[in-house]
Parts: structure tokens; sequence; C-alpha cells
């Protein structure tokens, strides 16, 4: 730091004197800079010229201060300041541009954390967009395209996208669906480096290399028109005979063996025996697989009474998705179960509240409200949820299905097998085109529409239309796997209305 | 500590530079006398220029606050658009290679200019000194002294600076930015 100061009211006398003031200094004002060479001091010589003698309370001659308030700019320095601004001005036009993608971004990771995957989703899958609207804007001109070309998101959102996808659906799913997140052909160099398509990738391989190992039985047991039991034990002692193979996963084994004891309707024993296993399997290995069993571990509980240990893994579930539909669908049934329609109605509240797409329900949040009216028996309200939900979600088929339940409360089966067959129709339509058959192949859309159809066919009035439909419908349901307890209602052992009462569940 | 302070304005050499750059400039608008020397030197002053102290209150305040202020305006524009680019929206080398680098240079010079925001403890101790100490009186500093509502509302700028200034100082901004994206980059 140069030493102390300059006073510009000071008179030529007071220039040519050489007195030199000690001691005035603060403390802020200690020097950093070189020291005044003693020698010259001595002399009363300017430091820096040794010519001249030091103005009175200065450190330096009037002409080396001079010089030294007109110490000279380098040329680099102006030049690098100038770009620096140019090029910042630049940096704060892209920035401004990236900004809606970005806050999407920012949204969908706060939503990531809380663990509310769907809501994350939504905000990811938004960036693409908002990046095309600002490139659409920009598309005027050359410099409009360059600089629109500077929005688009890279890998790394579409990894979050895959992360997102894995976590709604599952690995398998994720790793089938891949060209949804990273496109048709994207760069196998990234896919290497991507933790999450690498996990996927080797349960996916895992589950390749095990189906092969057992496609023998699993073919056999697909090949059945009807389920056989005699068929049934060769088919599990060959899968039994997999076990420990080469490339062989035991726990995809135990879910192919829960499956086929399941299509052979083994009973509680024999379910909770795979499950076991496979808790047993999955525990020993390495990796989590309670993506794969727990839903349906969680459903099996409730399927045989056990509430309250289902509830338990329904709530694991709704933990690790906020946003997931069928676990608070899981803990609303546990509740019903138990009889607390307060406490269902509770949950489903909460969910809906927290669950809010810009302040209105979501689809998952009408088929809750929905299923809760009914429960209370609160058909009207239910109807016109129904209504409001369909006007915004159109292809939901749950609404359908929800829809023919309270048709075949009131026992109106003509109304009640429209419904069914509507809810048939637009989960092969999802199964089809968007290739989710979850719902299509699920056991409560396949309850409720085996039984409305038959007892349509059994009781209602069945127009000449309608009644071609059914008996197509009833001819496909004959090689399907449909539980005793839901035949016993067609045939008459059981209502249908002890399903549909108030606080009851209905087919789980 | 002077080395590894050297070591770190070396490092950040483009912000250390640039706020050399701007201090010469204020320097050139207050009349300081400045010793010529570079931006970049191998001394506590690296990053900075050798000048006379301000004795004026508002020259003392742009001293001690107006390179900062043009470093972190800067900066702010090129690490937004490297840090946006690289961990917002997830641009790697598989996109596009001339626009990842770019970004990875922008954050590298806006990093580096934002680890130069703070001035040497000299020029904020001045201004302090001048605004809250008994310089002024003792100086009959020109210009209108700090009322109390002056060093009040003023105070938290002052404070900043200073603390910054020590941080600065102590290389500990460089660290806490270092430590920062070494975090981001492991965790992409």
């Amino acid at each position: 730091m140069i030493k102390e100061t300059f006073d510009p009211h000071a008179s030529d006398d007071d220039n040519e004197s050489i007195t030199l003031e000690k001691g005035e200094e603060t403390e802020s004002a200690a020097a950093v800079g070189e020291e005044p060479a003693e020698e010259a001091l001595e002399e009363g010589l300017c430091p820096r010229c040794k010519k001249r003698k030091v103005a009175k309370k200065h450190d330096y001659c009037y002409r080396c201060e001079d010089e030294l308030r007109r110490t000279k700019i380098p040329l680099t320095g102006i030049i690098c300041a100038v770009l620096a601004i140019a090029v910042s001005i630049i940096c704060v036009v892209i920035v401004a541009l990236d900004l809606a993608p970005a806050i999407s971004v920012v949204k969908g990771d706060m939503y990531a954390i809380q663990n509310n995957w769907f809501a994350a989703h939504s905000a990811y899958a938004e960036v693409q967009t908002s990046a095309t609207e600002v490139q659409n804007a920009l598309a005027t001109n050359k410099v409009g395209l360059f600089l629109g070309s500077l929005t688009n998101p890279g890998y790394g959102v579409k990894s979050k996208i895959y992360n997102t996808v894995m976590h709604i659906y599952d690995p398998l799913r994720a790793y089938q669906n891949s060209a949804y997140a990273f496109g048709e052909s994207p760069d196998e160099r990234y896919l290497k480096t991507d933790k999450n398509y690498q996990l996927c990738e080797k349960y996916y391989n895992r589950f390749q290399d095990t189906y092969l190992a057992v496609q023998e039985p699993v073919d056999l047991m697909q090949g059945m028109e009807k389920p056989d039991k005699s068929e049934g034990e060769k088919l599990f002692k060959l899968l039994e005979e997999s076990r420990g193979a080469e490339k062989v996963d035991d726990v995809f084994l135990d879910y192919f063996i829960y499956t086929a004891a399941t299509y052979f309707d083994l009973g509680e024993e024999k379910i909770f025996e795979c499950f076991d296993q496979m808790k047993k399997d999955a525990e020993a290995s390495e990796d989590d697989y309670t993506w794969l069993y727990y839903k349906d571990y969680a459903d099996e509980l409730l399927r045989y009474g056990h509430g309250e240990e289902a509830a338990t893994y329904y709530q694991k579930l709704a933990d690790r998705d906020i946003s997931a539909y069928d676990p608070v669908r899981g803990l609303m049934n546990a509740k019903l179960l138990a009889g607390d329609v307060d406490g269902a109605d509770k949950l489903v509240d909460a969910f809906c509240r927290e669950n809010l797409i810009n302040g209105e329900n979501s689809d998952s949040n009408y088929s809750l409200l929905i299923n809760m009216a009914r429960v209370k028996g609160d058909f009207e309200e239910a109807l016109d949820l129904i209504e409001e939900a369909q006007s915004k979600y159109a292809s939901v088929p749950e609404y359908y299905r929800q829809k023919c339940l309270i048709y075949l409360a009131q026992e109106n089966y003509d109304q009640a097998f429209e419904a069914a067959a509507l809810c048939e129709q637009n989960a092969y339509y999802i199964a089809s085109y968007y290739g989710d058959a979850t719902y299509y192949t699920s056991d409560i859309l396949m309850s409720t529409v085996y039984i409305a159809t038959s007892l349509c066919d059994k009781y209602g009035k069945k127009d000449t239309e309608n009644a071609q439909y059914i008996s197509e419908i009833l001819e496909d349901y004959k090689t399907l796997n449909i539980r005793q307890e839901f035949r016993d209602i067609v045939s008459g052992k059981t209502k249908v209305t002890d399903y549909l009462r108030e606080g009851v569940c209905d087919f789980i | 500590m002077r080395l590894l302070y050297i070591i770190t304005k070396l490092i950040v050499f483009p912000g250390a530079y640039l706020r050399g750059f701007w201090e010469q400039l204020t320097c050139r608008l207050l009349k300081l006398m400045v010793e010529p020397g570079g931006y970049i030197r191998l001394d506590e002053a690296c990053g900075h220029v050798e000048h006379s102290l301000a004795e004026k209150q508002f020259a003392a305040y742009l001293m001690a606050t107006g390179p900062g202020f043009m470093n972190f305006n800067m900066g702010m524009a090129f690490f937004l658009f490297g840090y946006i680019n690289i961990f917002t929206l997830g641009v790697t080398r598989f996109d596009s290679i001339p626009l990842y680098i770019c970004s990875l240079v922008a954050l590298y010079i806006g990093v580096s200019l934002l680890c130069c925001l703070f001035p040497l403890t000299e020029d904020i101790l001045r201004f302090w000194d001048i605004a809250y100490g008994g310089y002024a009186k003792k100086k009959r500093v020109a210009g209108r002294a700090l009322d109390g509502v002056g060093k009040v509302l003023g105070f938290p700028f002052a404070a900043i600076t200073r603390l910054g200034a020590f941080l600065e100082k102590n290389c500990v901004i460089f660290i806490l930015w270092a430590a920062f994206l070494v975090w981001r980059f492991l965790s992409l």
C-alpha cells in the first residue's frame, strides 16, 4: 500500500517541505507495499525518483505522486474487462432463457426430495416443454436459433425423468421403457455412466436370465386353458429344479413360483410360504428387491384378512412414493377391513390435499374420493364425483369400475354391465396404446367385470347387442382364474351386496 | 498462509486479474496513487493493486466495495450460466461437447470472480475507521459524516465486507467454493 496521503489543499511552501509525519496512521493504513528506501528517507529525498524532495506530509514528491495517480492501465486489462463484460451480458441473456426450464428442474428436485415422484415426474416433463417454447419464440433468426439451442436440457434431466419412472413403476418397466426417457437412440457411452440405468439393466438381465431358465414350466402354465392342479405339481418341481442353476436369480425364481401358486390358487399357506422364501432370498441378496414383492405381499395379506400387517407394508410403499395411488388405496382398504371408516376417510383426505395438481384433484384423488363416497353409502355424491372426474380424465377405467360397483350395490345389473364393459375397454386401450397392462390384468378389474357380466346375464334385461357381448366376455372368462369367492357370488351362494355394503371394501 | 493465499489467487487468476483491474480503475477515478506492478503478483497484494488509502468517506466506500461489486455481477452471470447448464439442465459431454466445455469454462470463470470479491483488509478498515471510528473527526474528512441512521443502515454491508475480507485473506472463501464444487460434481 502506498504510504499515506496527498493533500490537494497544501501550499507550494508545504510542497517543498520535507517533513514526514509519523504516527498519524491508523491501524488500517498499515503499509503492505514496499517501504521507501531508508537512505532516501534519511536524505529527505523522494524514495521513488530519489531526486526531488518529499512534499510535506507526503511520501513522494509531487511529480512522482502525479505519475502514480496516472499509472497506466494495461491494455490487456482493458481488453479482458471489456470482453468479460460482453460475455457476461451474453451469459445473462442465456440464463434468462434457461430460467423457465431450470425452475421446472428445481421444482422436480424439490418434489423428488419429498419422495413425491409423480409430481417430480410432471415437473421434469415440463422442462422440455418450456425449452421448446423458448426455442419457438426465438426461432425468428439465426441468432435466436443459436441461443435457443443453448436452452436444451441434457442427459442429466433425462436421467432424472428415468429415475422418476423407476420409482413410480419399477426398475424392470423403467428399463423396458428407457426410450421414453432417453430417446430412441441414446448415447451408449452416457448410459454406461448412468447409475440408475445400470441398476435397472442389472435387474432386467437377472430377470431375463431367470425367465429363460424357467421358460419351460412358465410356458406350460401359460399354455393351460384352466389351472390343472395335477400339472401344477410337475410345474413346481420343474421350477424348483432351476434353483441354483447358472444365472438364475433366486428372488425372481421365488416370484415365478409365487405367480404359479396364485394361478393354481393354492391357498394362504402356500402363498405365504412363497413370500417367506422370497423375503429370505431378498435379504440374502445385496440388492433391494422390495420393489418386486412388497405390493403383492401387502395385497395378499389384505386379501387373507391380515389388515394390520398389510398396512405396515403399504405404509412402507407410501413412504417410498407419497404420490403413489396403490399404497393409499391399500391403506384405505386395511382401515375399512378394521371397520375404521373415519380413519380411511381422513387418510384419503390427507392424500388428496397433498396431491393436488395446480390446486385441482388428480386422477388418483378422484378415484379415492369416489371410492370413499361409495363406501360411505353416499352414491349420489359418488356419481357426481365420477361425472366431474370424467370431464377431466376421460379414460380412467377405475371411474367406470366404481360406477359399476354402485349399480351392483343398487342391483341395477344392466347399467352395472355397461359400466364394467367401458371399464374393460378403457383398461384395454391403456394396455394397448401406453403399454401399461397393470390395471387390465388386475384382479379387481377381472373380478368386477366377471361379476357384473355374469349377474347381468343372469338377472339383467339384456338388449340384443349386449347379450352377444355378454356371452363373448363370459366365454373369455371361462379360461381365466377367478377366485372361488367371486364365483360363489355368481352362483348365488353369497350376495354381491355383502361386498358393497357401507364401510366394506370391495373385491380386493 | 501467505503461500496458500498466493496459490489460491493463482488458481483463480481470471478473477484476481479482473479484481486488480477494477481496483486500478477505481483508483484512477478517485485519483488515488497506484504503484505499477501488475495484478497477478507473488505477494499478499496478488489480485489487488498497491494504492494509497482513500481519505474521503465515499472514496473509501467505493474502494472497499466497487471492485467487488463489478466482480460479483460478472461472476454471477458466468457462474449461473455454467451452473444451470451443468447441474440444473444436466448438460453433459455426450449432449454437446462445445456447450459442455463453455459451461465448464464459464463455471470456472464465475467462481474465480466470486472468489475475489472482497477488498484488502486495509481498504475496508479504512472505510470502517472513517465511518465508525474517529478518523473522520481527527482528519476532518471531506463529506458529510455518517449519522446514526446511516451507520445502522450501512453496518451490515460494512460488516459483511469486513468479514469477507478476513475470510478471503485466510483463503476460507476459496476453500468453501472448492468444497461446494467438488460436492456438486460428485453428486452428479
